[in-house]
Formats: structure tokens, sequence, C-alpha cells
């Protein structure tokens, strides 16, 4: 799986999240995870989970840090474990890299994660006829969210450096889950 | 918050130490120093890694004198680095003997004197360093009392009144593996090894003193 982080800030509209987005606009074919910052405002027009649809749902923030995951030759299930995947590793980064005492009161519930039941990410996975596709963006300041928020200035957090720890961490699990299923015996 | 030099060979002591410390200090310079010692490359790559991952700058000190004037194994690649069986990690007569074998001439001393030297340049007023308590045993330059020492002489060689500190200095292999394990540190960007990994398909030696010792660790948890 490649990962490129884009320096250009772009407010992400839910458009994003579809088949080859990556490879046709950053040339970064196959299996990847990009990564940049921007505002976040999904109109319902591009919402895909039917429980934020039935509710007219904001999806809002002033300033996010956004990825974008797509993976081929998978299914929707395989996406939402890791869209979980990646929460479990969000935490333990921003862990790692934040001086603050509040970290100790981060939990993920399900694809979410919250510091003190403040909302720090929105996260929704989805399927392609050709690949499994999944958006995750994480606060980076808490203006214009819907929401009591959280946010990786909360934390004191850099949200390049972050991005670009968070990638290298997914990319070497994926890779780790793709070893451990080539090196196994079949069983009757 | 107080600013910080850390001394990092990416090793498991000092790694521990540097994770330790980006939480406590403002971290304004990360110093890896180059003499000649097999494993530096590793070393370097590690300690480049560990540094762009908690956004720090990160330098290499280079001491060609120290490589030239030293002649035991870690250096001199006509020597012999103790390896295998020639290794008894519990016994101190054979660990001061493979100590001997390692040496080098007052490394922690110039070391600790070089980032005193960046600390009164920069401001910072703490020097951060990796030592254990297992290997000061035999390595007299790791331990608590080399450290009161060394402070008592940076107080009056420095004008800001640095001082180094330790957060693993009482600590065992064992612990400081757990709080390798605490700080979510990658296992697999600590580099131990006295060898930098070019007989060894870039992986560690497992066999050398620090490997065991590392293992021995890790395999604890």
């Amino acid at each position: 799986m490649k990962h490129k982080f884009l320096d250009k800030k772009t407010k992400y509209t839910g458009e994003q999240l579809q088949s080859l987005y990556a490879y046709l606009n950053f040339e970064v074919l196959g299996d990847s995870v990009i990564s940049w910052t921007g505002a976040c405002d999904v109109s319902l027009d591009h919402m895909v989970d039917g429980e934020d649809l039935l509710v007219k749902a904001k999806i809002q923030s002033d300033d996010m840090l956004h990825f974008i995951v797509e993976k081929f030759n998978t299914n929707l299930e395989s996406m939402v474990l890791m869209q979980r995947l990646l929460a479990g590793l969000v935490i333990k980064e921003i862990k790692v890299l934040s001086k603050t005492e509040d970290t100790k009161e981060l939990v993920r519930k399900g694809d979410d994660i919250y510091c003190a039941d403040k909302k720090l990410n929105v996260s929704i996975a989805t399927i392609s006829p050709s690949s499994a596709l999944m958006h995750f963006g994480i606060n980076i300041g808490n203006a214009g969210t819907p929401v009591p928020t959280c946010s990786l200035d909360d934390f004191k957090i850099d949200a390049k450096v972050f991005a670009n720890n968070i990638m290298e961490r997914f990319t070497a699990e994926v890779a780790s889950v793709t070893r451990a299923t080539q090196k196994v015996k079949w069983v009757k | 918050m107080d600013k910080a030099i850390v001394l990092l060979s990416a090793g498991l002591d000092s790694t521990a130490n540097l994770y330790k410390a980006v939480k406590d200090y403002e971290v304004i310079k990360v110093l890896t120093v180059n003499y000649g010692q097999r494993a530096f490359k590793k070393e370097n790559e590690y300690a480049k890694w560990h540094c762009g991952r908690l956004n720090l700058s990160h330098e290499v000190v280079s001491l060609e004198w120290l490589k030239e004037i030293t002649n035991t194994s870690l250096v001199n690649l006509k020597m012999d680095i103790p390896e295998g069986t020639s290794i008894s990690m519990d016994s101190f007569e054979q660990s001061t003997e493979t100590a001997k074998a390692v040496w080098v001439p007052n490394r922690n001393g110039v070391f600790i004197n070089i980032a005193g030297s960046y600390a009164d340049s920069l401001g910072a007023n703490t020097i951060i360093v990796g030592f254990n308590k297992e290997e000061a045993e035999t390595f007299p330059d790791n331990s608590v009392e080399y450290i009161e020492s060394v402070n008592k002489s940076l107080s009056y060689s420095t004008s800001v009144g640095a001082q180094v500190k330790c957060y693993t200095q009482h600590m065992v292999k064992t612990e400081i593996a757990e709080l390798i394990q605490s700080l979510e540190v990658n296992w697999d960007k600590i580099w131990p090894c006295y060898f930098n990994g070019d007989q060894n398909n870039n992986q560690i030696c497992k066999s050398c003193e620090s490997c065991q010792r590392f293992l021995r660790a890790k395999e604890s948890l």
C-alpha cells in the first residue's frame, strides 16, 4: 500500500470518496492512503452513511486532517475492520506525540474516537465495484463542528507530522496483515 | 517547558529516554555521535527515523579523533567483538571482560560534554542520556555516581548550569523494555547491536552482548 501527503489545503466534501481518486488526481496507483488538511463539509448528496442521511446529519469542521484509504480486491467488512485499526493507531500515535495528560481519556467507540466525551473524528467506509474505500477525518481545531469536539491542537500535535506517522504505521500494519495471510498452510 | 538536548544512539536505553523526554521537555536538539563505531550507519538511520516521527532536530557529531585512538573492537575492525557463548550476562567477572573488549576511551564523558556545549549554546538546561542499572555494574560511566559527578562538573563548565538526567538509570533492561512498550515505540526501529547489519541481512546479530541483553528484555514481556 502506497501513501502520500498532499500539501495543498482542500475542503473535503464527500466527493473525494470515490474509486481511483488517488490515482486520477495524484498518480498514486493501487492500494493507497492519501492525506491532506482542509475544512470538512459533506452535503447530503455525498453522504454515504444511511444513519446520517436519515437524520440529515451535519458533517462539518473548519479544519481537519483527512485520510482516504482505497484497497482493491477486498470487501466492505474488511474496510470497516481497517477503519477500527486506523482509529486504534490514531489513539496510540496521539499518546506518543502529545505533551498533555488528557490522552489517558482517549477511547475508541466503533470507528469514533472520544476524549472525555468530546469527539475527535468522523469516518465512513464504503465500497465501489473495484475497491473498498474509507474516509477518516481528524479535527485539527474545534471551530465549525456541530458537536463538542477535541482536536490535534488540543494535544499540541502538528498535523503533517501526525499524518505521515499514521500513514507509515497503517501501511506497515496492512503489509503485515498481507504477510500473515501468505505464510500459513491450509487446513481441512 | 524546559529545554533539553538528547543523546541518541537508537538503542533500547537512549530511545526510551528520548520518548520520555519529549513528554517533559522541549527537545531542541537530538545528537547522534559518530566515533567510528561499526554500528553507526544503523544507529544514525534509526535515530533519524525517531526524530522524523517526533518532529525533532537531529544532528550527527563526528569524532574522527576518537575513532583514531580507540583500539577496542567496537571500532577497531581487527579486533573481535565478543559473541555467542563467550558472553555470560549474569557473571560479573565475564561481563567485566567483555566490557573491556568494547570500551571506548572516556566515551560518555566526551559525549556528555559535547552535549553540554550544545546545551550552553542553545539555552537548554537538561541533557538526556540513556543509561541503565544493569550495565552500570560493568560500565562505571553508566552509573548514578557518574551522573552525580558529571553534573557537578557541568555546573561549573556551562553557563546555563546544564544537568544530566536519565529516566532509566535505576532500571534493568527488562524494566526498560516495559517502558518502551508503554511509550508505543516501534521495536523494529531500535538498534541495540554492536554490528551494522551488513553480515546479517540488515538485521541485528542476536549474538553480541548488547543484542543478548536486548532480546532477553524484549522476550520477558
